[in-house]
């Protein structure tokens, strides 16, 4: 491997980490929204036809439109803003995932290619296509959505749990590695939490007296409150125990993951689950825009701990037991057929 | 200054005072590449106080002076979370004297009860 040798980028007014932070987590919040998004306005849809309740076309437009207008754009440009941050602050290890994983994000961009263009013909669609050809088009979308977050939690979980990638060097391994079925299924449903807050207000954008604004916010309540208890349960019995033992220590040292962000992963699991419940239970009350809002600002907070959590117990490196944060390599690996040679010692002498 | 490589490379002209460099600049250039991924190591980056700011973290342990900072530096090795400091003990010099400047930078009332360092700005 060629020595990467790039200038340094310390960050601009704030620190290189919080920038990408802020920008990454943004990215989450949007590309989960609309992942879940997708599932569940089919989810609606078929329910519409089934049920024959035509009405529930009107939130489904309107949370289409939102969701092209907003989510998938602000989404979307957050995604090339992680590829710009990351790039400007640790280029060497960005450069050690596309080595690996070039054709990996080849194939995620074609799901997203589907996906994004989806979002377009789905809200254009609308009343000019057959209903049942219309729900397809729904389901599409739904499916590609699925296909681009299976893909890049291959890479996502790589960068923590590389496991026997470390012995064999093959992609395959790093792709499939000891974290990423819990983590693909953990952010599937927890995904549903983030969508439901969302749907509660998007329905609140309905006039009063619309016979979907209740019916959905209800529907909102349910399907994010199964997904947000099956989400936490997946981390907490799935995801955690099948972290490497340095990601385990290193969660239980206050000095690198402080109290502060346990309580923000609290209290964003508590209040997300407070208005769900809510929602479920007394829909009146909080098909309101400032709760949406609020709750969703709340799940932002809760995602940042989540999300900053996570990319903390792989301190000190970027890639576990492979390239330090700052990007030096650390240990001699040997993958058989070529060897990686440590350069920290060389660098003493 | 500008053109100061990357990483100082083993007999490269900036690698000792024999370079005719300043040091605390050479050590600047070891301090953001070793530390800059975690720590904040400058003011440019300390907005808001900045990320595990080494500036208050040295103060903090009382070490504001370069002989302090440079056994410290050598020290540093017990942590799961952060990987030892490497360099040629040439570097680790210039890397605490770059250090003691930049907490002197952020905190000037340590400037007067630390002892002045030949080779500062």
């Amino acid at each position: 491997m060629e020595k990467g040798r790039y200038p340094v980028w310390e960050g601009f007014l704030v620190h290189g980490a919080i920038l990408i932070g802020v920008v990454a987590v943004l990215h989450v919040v949007f590309s989960h929204l609309t992942v879940a998004a997708t599932w569940f306005n089919w989810w609606v849809e078929r329910k519409a036809l089934v049920e024959n309740k035509p009405y529930l076309q009107d939130y489904l437009k309107a949370s289409a439109l939102r969701l092209l207008m907003f989510a998938y754009t602000i989404g979307a440009m957050m995604g090339v803003g992680i590829w710009f941050s990351v790039t400007a602050s640790n280029p060497r290890s960005i450069g050690a995932l596309i080595h690996n994983f070039v054709f990996y994000w080849a194939a995620e961009w074609f799901w997203f290619i589907i996906d994004v263009f989806g979002i377009a013909v789905y809200y254009y669609t609308f009343g000019r296509v057959n209903p049942r050809t219309h729900a397809r088009i729904g389901l599409i979308l739904a499916l590609a959505a699925a296909g681009t977050l299976a893909i890049i939690v291959g890479i996502l979980g790589f960068k923590l749990s590389p496991g026997h990638w470390l012995q064999t060097g093959l992609s395959l391994d790093g792709f499939y590695n000891p974290t990423y079925w819990p983590m693909l299924f953990a952010r599937f449903a927890l995904m549903f939490a983030i969508t439901g807050l969302y749907a509660i207000l998007v329905a609140a954008t309905l006039p009063k007296d619309h016979p979907a604004r209740l019916e959905v916010t209800q529907l909102a309540g349910k399907v994010g409150l199964v997904g947000l208890a099956v989400g936490v349960a997946l981390v907490l019995f799935w995801y955690v125990p099948q972290l490497p033992q340095h990601a385990r220590q290193v969660l239980g040292i206050p000095l690198v993951i402080q109290p502060v962000f346990f309580h923000k992963m609290l209290l964003g699991v508590a209040a997300t689950a407070l208005v769900l419940l809510l929602a479920f239970l007394a829909p009146r009350a909080v098909s309101r825009r400032a709760v949406g809002f609020l709750a969703l600002a709340v799940a932002f907070l809760g995602l940042f701990g989540a999300e900053r959590t996570r990319e903390a117990i792989r301190k000190p490196d970027l890639i576990l037991g492979y390239l330090a944060a700052n990007q030096i390599l650390w240990v001699d690996l040997d993958f058989g057929s070529r060897k990686i040679q440590a350069e920290a010692p060389r660098l003493d002498q | 200054m500008k053109s100061l490589p990357f990483a100082v490379a083993k007999g490269a002209p900036a690698a000792g005072p024999a370079g005719g460099l300043d040091p605390v600049e050479t050590g600047r250039s070891l301090v953001a590449l070793q530390c800059s991924s975690c720590h904040t190591v400058s003011k440019a980056t300390a907005f808001l106080g900045g990320n595990r700011n080494l500036a208050a973290i040295l103060k903090r342990r009382g070490m504001t002076d370069a002989a302090a900072i440079e056994v410290y530096l050598n020290a540093i090795g017990g942590f799961p979370y952060m990987h030892p400091v490497v360099g040629t003990p040439e570097e680790r010099r210039y890397m605490a004297q770059y250090l003691e400047r930049f907490v002197k930078e952020a905190y000037p009332e340590a400037a007067q009860t630390a002892r002045p360092q030949a080779g500062g700005r």
